[in-house]
């Protein structure tokens, strides 16, 4: 096992430095700067911003200089903010970031989990339907429909909840739902079919056999391998939470660093795109690992 | 007992989930508040609060709150004395001196003397700072050469005769200069706390300002706080502003709806007949300073062809647009500088009062002369930057051209900064999407767009007598010439239809009826100072 995380993690270094290359030559390939603006800059000021960010250099020259300051955990300075750097800009963004997509992602899971759980119970009655029913619409409708007509309804309308900002518990409620919901329908769906599979296999008639009640059964002996599915969605879940914070942080005026991916693209703001392109690698790197590992939790006949 | 020792455990760690998913507690509650704080929609993030480095609009509002230049606009966007009491100019117009008040203060209690203007200045021009505005006041002398590093920044023409006596020496004269140095870039800095933090200086704790507010809290994404300055003569109406920056604008009219603002930075133009059904009260729309138009590429076919961008202009009816299309109350622009600029009276298109069907005659007569017709009707490139808005608009106006005079016209979306790049380059575009707001409000800033070494002019508008025109402006100390010569430069420049003008702006927003001071102007400028809650 210790073996197998040695490697796990030396094998992310490779990939980790394709990936900075890529986005550094790629993301400069796009036409338009950073300085660029309707009211443009004359020409004297536009060379003193350019040398100021080193920009006037030829390119291995500056890749070479982001990839040092990149080992001493200097990010640079973001060309659109002029009073931070990108290590601040992250800092404070990530927290936001992190609690609303664990959030969304401990939400999605149990609510995921627990209702399709209750739909392979229930198979066939009503109970099912309903469950499945609300996976397709959680499924089909995009967060970005379903964000503003949260806001609406328990914003506006009925003033329970605010409709965007930070500052308390409540403030996170809608997009974290905004968020999970999607994923609620999916994990819904996958575990009501593995689950389904499971219970119908002969060490749970066995149990039954044995007398354990419904609850003991799935609580003790299917939702494990039942479980297996999900886990293996949970990567892409991720992704997707990950991805989809961009809107839903955009909706709730929520200062994660999801804006910063697209908002940094339109801008040009070529260190602050490299920062959030490293932080979101190294996530995606550790998230495969951890399912990885969880695999092996979950699945006896799993070990590296 | 151990099933309930699990659930304990569950809940705890739940609940100190909970806790932890709440963020640190706010540091003002809006509940409690006898204290009054405007909570105003401000747009994108400001990529500055230096007042050298500020560029976009959100970030000159919050600047100017901080920060009191020279002279100020009041309310309705009239120039007033700042942090100078008087000024005096010269007989010949260049020489101007200003007189500090007595009673200027930065946030930390020192006073606010000449030398901080001198240092401001000097820092503005200064190559090391790239300031985007760093050319802003190019009639001082030594600005251009200092911007560029060929002299030191000590030689441009601002000097400190004492402590509260400023004097500004111009290459020519410049009558407008009070309204150049209300420009948030025109700010003076406090030379200490820039020294001492350096990079960090612009941040919450450190930044001394000298106008009614101090920065008190920036957290990146979310909102700007500022506190009323202790030291600033006059105690505003209101206790602290929030800038929220809410970047969608149906977010904004969301969370304005729910009570969460007070006023907001813009209307989302697609609900904008709602908004004026629901919210009468609320609802403030004014002529901004801005020109809508399309630009022609003068350099490339078939645009090169002065007929062909005549008989374009004709057919466009920008009455239809600005009704139908528009909708908020633009007024259709037939001509580049809006109407409301202080001073001045614009110049016109000739055939905008002629009927629609004399128009189409005469530009269907046009076309045929340069050559297009059933057989070989034109076919033009229409280029925008993405948006919805834009894209009702090119189509509105391709079917015109299509309709009318049989245009073919394709259509091309391009991401903001590509279509900067494509425009300033010349090399791809023919006809395409530009506005143009301005910096301050007089009409050279609108006629500096289309002068021959403009890094704005896409259109290759090349015109010595236009150049000479505006050259001759700006030396000219009398008022009303001065005026009188910008707007044959104007009448030059829309004469050659290298523009094709559609409407000038409007600014939009709701503002609660609790608000009192807020007046429409011009210029959208609207200095939290001015403004307070009251009976509406």
């Amino acid at each position: 096992m210790l073996r197998y995380t040695v490697l796990r993690l030396l094998g992310a270094v490779p990939t980790l430095f394709l990936l900075i290359t890529l986005a550094f030559f790629l993301i400069r390939a796009a036409p338009g700067g950073p300085f660029d603006a309707e009211k443009a800059l004359p020409p004297e000021i536009e060379a003193n911003l350019r040398a100021a960010y080193h920009l006037d250099e030829p390119l291995p020259q500056q890749f070479a200089r982001y990839v040092g300051n990149l080992a001493r955990g200097d990010f640079g300075p973001s060309f659109q903010y002029r009073d931070y750097t990108v290590t601040e800009l992250i800092a404070t963004g990530l927290p936001v970031s992190l609690r609303l997509g664990l959030a969304a992602m401990l939400l999605a899971v149990i609510a995921g989990v627990g209702a399709g759980t209750i739909a392979a119970m229930r198979r066939n009655r009503p109970a099912d339907h309903a469950v499945m029913a609300m996976a397709m619409t959680g499924i089909s409708v995009p967060n970005f429909v379903l964000a503003p007509i949260l806001i609406l309804v328990f914003a506006v309308h009925l003033g329970w909840l605010p409709a965007g900002g930070l500052g308390s518990p409540a403030h996170l409620v809608l997009p974290v739902i905004a968020l999970a919901l999607p994923q609620v329908a999916w994990i819904a769906r996958i575990t009501r079919g593995s689950m389904t599979e499971v219970l119908s296999s002969d060490f749970i008639r066995a149990a039954r056999a044995k007398g354990l009640s419904d609850g003991e059964v799935v609580l003790r002996h299917a939702l494990r391998p039942a479980m297996i599915p999900v886990i293996s969605y949970l990567g892409p879940a991720t992704a997707a939470v990950l991805t989809g914070s961009v809107v839903v942080e955009e909706i709730f005026g929520l200062p994660g660093i999801g804006r910063y991916f697209v908002q940094g693209a339109l801008n040009r703001d070529y260190t602050l795109v490299m920062g959030v392109v490293v932080f979101y690698g190294v996530v995606i790197i550790v998230l495969n690992f951890l399912v990885d590992l969880a695999y092996a939790a979950l699945d006896p006949k799993v070990r590296y | 007992m151990r099933r309930w020792i699990v659930f304990f455990l569950v809940f705890l760690a739940a609940w100190a989930g909970f806790r932890w998913l709440g963020g640190p507690p706010p540091a003002d509650d809006q509940g409690d508040a006898p204290a009054s704080v405007l909570r105003r929609g401000n747009g994108p993030e400001p990529e500055s609060l230096d007042p050298h480095l500020a560029r976009t609009d959100s970030a000159h509002t919050v600047v100017r709150d901080l920060f009191e230049g020279l002279t100020v606009l009041d309310a309705a966007a009239r120039v007033q004395p700042g942090a100078a009491a008087r000024w005096a100019v010269s007989d010949d117009g260049k020489t101007w001196t200003f007189e500090l008040r007595e009673d200027g203060r930065w946030s930390d209690g020192s006073p606010v003397t000449a030398a901080d203007f001198l240092y401001a200045f000097r820092r503005l021009v200064d190559p090391s700072t790239a300031s985007p505005y760093a050319t802003f006041l190019d009639s001082v002398v030594n600005v251009r050469g200092a911007a560029t590093g060929a002299l030191p920044v000590t030689a441009i023409g601002v000097t400190a005769l004492g402590d509260r006596t400023l004097e500004i020496s111009l290459d020519a004269p410049t009558p407008h200069l009070p309204q150049l140095l209300a420009h948030p870039s025109a700010s003076p800095v406090h030379r200490a706390s820039l020294e001492a933090h350096g990079e960090q200086y612009a941040r919450p704790g450190n930044l001394v300002s000298n106008g009614p507010f101090v920065l008190a809290d920036w957290v990146v994404g979310s909102h700007v706080e500022a506190r009323v300055n202790p030291y600033f003569r006059e105690a505003p109406d209101l206790s602290a502003v929030r800038y929220l920056h809410i970047v969608d604008e149906s977010s904004e009219l969301q969370r304005f709806r729910a009570g969460e603002l007070d006023m907001t930075y813009t209307i989302p133009i697609a609900r904008y007949p709602w908004v004026r059904d629901n919210f009468p009260e609320a609802l403030r729309v004014a002529p901004y300073l801005g020109v809508y138009f399309y630009g022609f590429n003068t350099t490339r076919p078939p645009l090169d062809d002065h007929r062909v961008r005549r008989a374009l202009s004709l057919a466009v009816d920008r009455s239809l647009i600005t009704e139908k299309i528009t909708g908020i109350g633009e007024v259709p622009a037939c001509g580049l500088v809006p109407p409301g600029t202080a001073g001045y009276a614009p110049a016109s298109l000739g055939f905008c009062e002629l009927p629609m069907e004399d128009r189409l005659e005469r530009a269907r007569t046009l076309l045929a002369q340069a050559g297009y017709g059933p057989d070989n009707p034109l076919e033009l490139e229409l280029r925008y930057n993405t948006g919805e808005f834009h894209q009702r608009l090119a189509v509105a106006i391709a079917g015109m051209w299509k309709e009318r005079l049989g245009v073919e016209t394709r259509l091309l979306n391009e991401e903001f900064r590509v279509l900067i790049a494509n425009i300033r380059e010349k090399d791809v575009t023919q006809v395409y999407r530009a506005s143009w707001v301005g910096d301050y409000n007089d009409a050279a800033t609108f006629l500096s767009i289309l002068a021959a070494d403009s890094q704005i002019n896409g259109t290759g508008f090349s015109d010595p007598a236009y150049d000479g025109l505006l050259a001759r402006a700006a030396r000219e100390p009398e008022p009303e010439r001065r005026q009188r010569l910008l707007r044959d430069a104007e009448a030059l420049a829309l004469e050659s239809d290298v523009l094709l003008p559609l409407y000038f702006y409007v600014s939009k927003r709701l503002v609660s009826p609790a608000v009192v001071g807020y007046e429409d102007n011009i210029m959208n400028v609207h200095a939290s100072r001015y403004l307070g809650f009251g009976e509406g």
